[in-house]
């Protein structure tokens, strides 16, 4: 391998990395935003709702279909069916968000459903409503439950942006081949790529284990005890 | 209620639908041809390719698209007195983008062929687009008939693809297993790099190219009375003739003033020629 080559390459792909970044890290957000609201629905919705219903249906349309074809449905069905032609960066960020939030509410539907039924009814027995049960009572608990698979969830929406080098945008991979063609350091822009899209990965998995220990951790943070203190389970 | 919004939503969408896929078999209402006004108007016209075919488009140290199509279109826009922008895009469904209004035609050294001129239309050809087999060097591979039994690959969406095909009807061999596709040559050829493939078709300028920077390759001519003459032209939407009239004026200028022997020199180190007059038709 040639790795001044890859050294003196880096730079060139700072650009297409923030761009799988960008539209990564708004996907997450609206993506998640989006499940979790979705997710919160199904399980407040009761089981004849036609809302429950279509929930049901997108996550199955979601699930069944390769994120390939959703990235062509997008590029090429959208404009003709809806008159609707964004650019390519914005594009990416409504397939991505479509195919993440579908599998973000069933995440959110598992971590809710997991909370024992009693704590609902203490909820209820204390004169809670259900908004309020659902909100100070079973969605913190969940929230901690719903992160190592939400985490798994959003390290595949980071590679999956990869896909949209199909429709060329201009991101991390596309750059990729683009200079693998006019280089022939076929194998030497393969490891770049696979480096960078490690080091994104990894901080955004960093990010999420501080959700889990602190921020939705059970129990309480002691100002004077150690970091484990607070890491007490229920 | 209920039921009849669902039922109302459906077969609206269903209409949407069968427009959407039916919508090529419309026949197009008659209107005027304003694809050369526009642009002329806008001060600038786009065009369509994938940065991933060198010498006729890649990028250089910056990012930026260079190549021979680049400096012909900025040729060509300099002497219509507007700009040229090009437009990276996917070359398998290069056509389907075209017609989406992705870009106002296609320049990104595309073989004129019959399967494609069943959606575009050319123009008069730039290039000389014959074909080549590229083999690792010392393999033995010397013709066409050599490729019996061995493991073949071209270009998805290429010519190439139907070319391997024709040969094997022709000649009476079979390869070993299906022949196979890649996106684009460097995938091919660090395929054949690692002994997956043993010949890969392409276009013989982009083949010399890459074994002139790589050792261990060669490249044969890959030719027969089986299939016409190919040349690199640039390919319109079929309605868009007052675009493509302009255009084949301004590069038979441009071919007949040296200018294109010029391009073809700085980019190929040699000139191709001669170039029929007449755009490629079925």
């Amino acid at each position: 391998m040639d790795i001044p080559f890859m050294i003196r390459t880096l730079p060139r792909l700072m650009g297409p990395l923030g761009v799988t970044i960008a539209v990564s890290l708004i996907s997450l957000g609206l993506a998640t935003a989006l499940g979790v609201a979705l997710g919160v629905l199904r399980v407040a919705l009761r089981p004849h709702n036609p809302l429950r219903w279509l929930i049901d249906l997108y996550v199955e349309i979601v699930r069944g279909t390769p994120i390939i074809l959703l990235i062509y449905a997008a590029h090429f069905l959208l404009p003709p069916l809806l008159g609707i032609k964004l650019p390519l960066f914005w594009e990416g960020v409504v397939v991505l968000t479509f195919n993440s939030a579908g599998y973000q509410v069933e995440i959110v539907r598992a971590a809710l459903e997991s909370i024992p039924v009693g704590q609902r009814e203490a909820a209820t027995s204390v004169g809670m409503t259900e908004g309020m049960t659902l909100w100070t009572i079973l969605l913190p608990q969940a929230a901690r439950q719903m992160i190592p698979p939400l985490t798994n969830e959003l390290s595949n929406l980071v590679k999956a942006s990869s896909v949209l080098s199909v429709v060329a945008l201009f991101e991390l991979h596309k750059a990729g081949s683009s200079i693998a063609t006019s280089s022939f350091k076929f194998i030497e822009m393969l490891a770049l790529q696979a480096l960078l899209y490690f080091v994104v990965i990894q901080t955004l998995s960093w990010c999420t284990q501080y959700l889990e220990k602190r921020v939705f951790a059970y129990g309480y943070k002691s100002k004077s005890a150690g970091s484990e203190a607070w890491a007490i389970r229920v | 209620m209920q039921r009849r919004t669902i039922l109302v939503g459906v077969s609206g969408l269903i209409a949407a639908l069968t427009v959407a896929l039916l919508g090529d078999g419309i026949p197009t209402l008659a209107q005027t041809d304003d694809s050369l006004q526009t642009i002329l108007d806008s001060g600038k016209f786009t065009y369509g390719l994938e940065a991933q075919y060198r010498p006729f488009e890649f990028r250089d140290e910056n990012n930026q698209i260079i190549g021979f199509d680049i400096d012909l279109a900025n040729e060509i826009a300099e002497r219509w007195g507007v700009e040229a922008e090009p437009i990276d895009t996917d070359w398998a469904t290069v056509i389907q983008t075209l017609y989406n209004g992705g870009f106002d035609f296609i320049l990104g050294g595309m073989t004129g062929t019959e399967a494609r001129y069943e959606r575009v239309n050319f123009s008069v050809p730039y290039m000389d687009a014959s074909s080549g087999l590229i083999i690792k060097a010392g393999s033995g591979i010397a013709d066409r008939a050599d490729l019996d039994g061995l493991v073949v690959a071209a270009g998805a969406g290429t010519p190439s693809v139907q070319q391997l095909e024709i040969t094997a009807e022709e000649l009476g061999i079979t390869y070993n297993g299906a022949i196979r596709t890649f996106d684009n040559d460097a995938v091919a050829y660090e395929a054949m790099r690692a002994g997956r493939i043993d010949a890969y078709a392409s276009s013989l300028v982009s083949l010399n190219d890459f074994a002139q920077a790589n050792e261990g390759f060669e490249v044969i001519p890959f030719q027969s009375e089986a299939w016409a003459a190919e040349y690199t032209v640039a390919a319109f939407q079929k309605e868009d003739e007052a675009l493509r009239q302009r255009f084949n004026e301004t590069l038979l200028e441009i071919r007949e003033d040296g200018t294109l022997d010029a391009l073809q020199e700085k980019w190929f180190g040699r000139t191709f020629g001669p170039l029929p007059e007449e755009p490629p038709t079925w």
